[in-house]
């Protein structure tokens, strides 16, 4: 599916003057950038710098006050509502907190039934966790909640991932778990973009970066 | 009045938080995946719909077989052939069968109206908590504004859930009648569905609103 994409649109991202103000107050401020297809992209930046937002933006759940966005050459808001065929882990991944991991995504999974029991499985294992644990997620940690929400926005095989802050509440093996994988679904030809504090991870993992200051962005390389 | 007003309350606590605090919690991980605002609010309506009927079909069995169980006297001494006209000599003829199925008919009805404006309330003011307390306001002041006028009980929000006010029981009351209640009804579901969605349609979904 990713590699049929990549042959037909150039861009898997492309924000044009995007700007939000909630309440009067600039969040995000004239951004423009393109993500072409196929590559992994990460915006660094400080707490309330607006990374957030704009991946809200991005993935249909708040609309820019003006300015456009398209994924894969289709406007939102106008040709789509959300983005197709993509996976978004944006802040706190929304559990169900009574329900084990592998059932939380088992609900998820049946709203459009792409996906079966073993590609289930497969996921949750994919980013370090144990598909027969039977623990409600309100005892998991912090760091086992953030790969359970990498786990939802992956399961479906997605051509566009959106992820903010991965390696948030991971420890240093848990972080080189997310690496790996990410760089995995990368050759696989998924179009990745992800933010993060570290300059570090956004050096290594990143073929194009920005900085996002006081709700504007810059290009970082 | 309280065995009217108190299961009722229990109801409207009960789905206090499925619309706005699901959407700010899980909505960034629902939306997406449902691919539509309208697909998310219908799907609350339909869930709605599914708890009243679940909520009044097990308050009428917990009604009718609870009093047997507590005093087989009732279960024993059950006579299908008694009617309404029997308890209320001016009132129209109906079956235990025909009552049970109107109760039922006005509960449901009232339940997903009131529901329904309960949902689109907590999203129109982004708490849970205020949307609850004002169904149970509308709920207290339709109960007593209803007692001393009589006209103005057809108008009142819940008072359809109010079998005994109906015309055909109570002719004191004018012009409310079992068509009455359920055209009302379906008139606020229809308003509360729109403005609803309309809200949603335009809502920003982030966590900023803490849980109520």
């Amino acid at each position: 599916m990713a590699s049929q994409k990549s042959t037909v649109h150039k861009d898997a991202i492309s924000v044009t003057n995007l700007s939000k103000q909630i309440r009067g107050r600039v969040i995000l401020e004239d951004i423009n950038f393109r993500i072409p297809v196929g590559s992994i992209a990460g915006i660094i930046g400080h707490n309330g710098a607006g990374k957030s937002m704009l991946l809200r933006v991005i993935s249909g759940l708040v609309f820019p006050t003006s300015g456009e966005v398209k994924i894969f050459n289709e406007i939102l808001g106008k040709d789509i509502e959300f983005p197709r065929n993509t996976g978004a882990l944006i802040e706190e991944p929304g559990l169900l907190s009574q329900y084990s991991g592998y059932d939380n995504l088992l609900l998820l999974s049946k709203i459009r039934n792409l996906i079966n029991k073993d590609n289930i499985k497969d996921t949750i294992k994919s980013v370090g966790l144990d598909p027969d644990d039977k623990r409600p997620t309100k005892s998991y940690s912090t760091g086992m909640r953030q790969r359970l929400g990498i786990a939802i926005a992956i399961m479906e095989n997605p051509d566009l991932v959106l992820l903010d802050e991965p390696s948030s509440g991971l420890d240093p093996e848990g972080i080189e778990n997310i690496h790996q994988l990410l760089q995995k679904l990368n050759e696989k030809g998924i179009t990745i973009l992800l933010t993060s504090h570290s300059l570090e991870e956004i050096n290594l993992l990143t073929n194009l970066a920005f900085e996002m200051k006081s709700g504007k962005l810059f290009p970082l390389h | 009045m309280l065995v009217w007003f108190i299961p009722q309350m229990l109801f409207y606590f009960l789905i206090g938080d499925m619309a706005y605090d699901e959407l700010s919690q899980r909505g960034s991980v629902l939306l997406p995946i449902l691919g539509s605002r309208w697909g998310w609010w219908s799907g609350k309506v339909l869930t709605l719909f599914v708890f009243s009927l679940i909520y009044v079909t097990g308050l009428i069995l917990t009604i009718t077989l609870g009093l047997s169980f507590v005093n087989p006297i009732y279960l024993n001494s059950f006579n299908s052939s008694v009617t309404l006209s029997s308890l209320w000599p001016n009132s129209q003829d109906f079956s235990g069968g025909q009552l049970i199925l109107l109760i039922s008919l006005l509960y449901i009805s009232s339940m997903l109206a009131l529901g329904c404006l309960q949902m689109t309330f907590s999203l129109f003011c982004r708490r849970s908590i205020y949307s609850f307390l004002l169904i149970i306001g509308i709920l207290l002041v339709s109960c007593f504004i209803s007692i001393n006028h009589s006209w103005l009980v057809r108008w009142l929000p819940g008072t359809q859930t109010m079998l005994v006010r109906h015309t055909f029981i109570d002719v004191t009351i004018p012009d409310f009648s079992f068509l009455w209640s359920i055209l009302y009804n379906t008139t606020l579901i229809a308003v509360s569905v729109i403005i609803g969605f309309w809200i949603v349609k335009r809502l920003d979904i982030t966590r900023f609103h803490s849980k109520s």
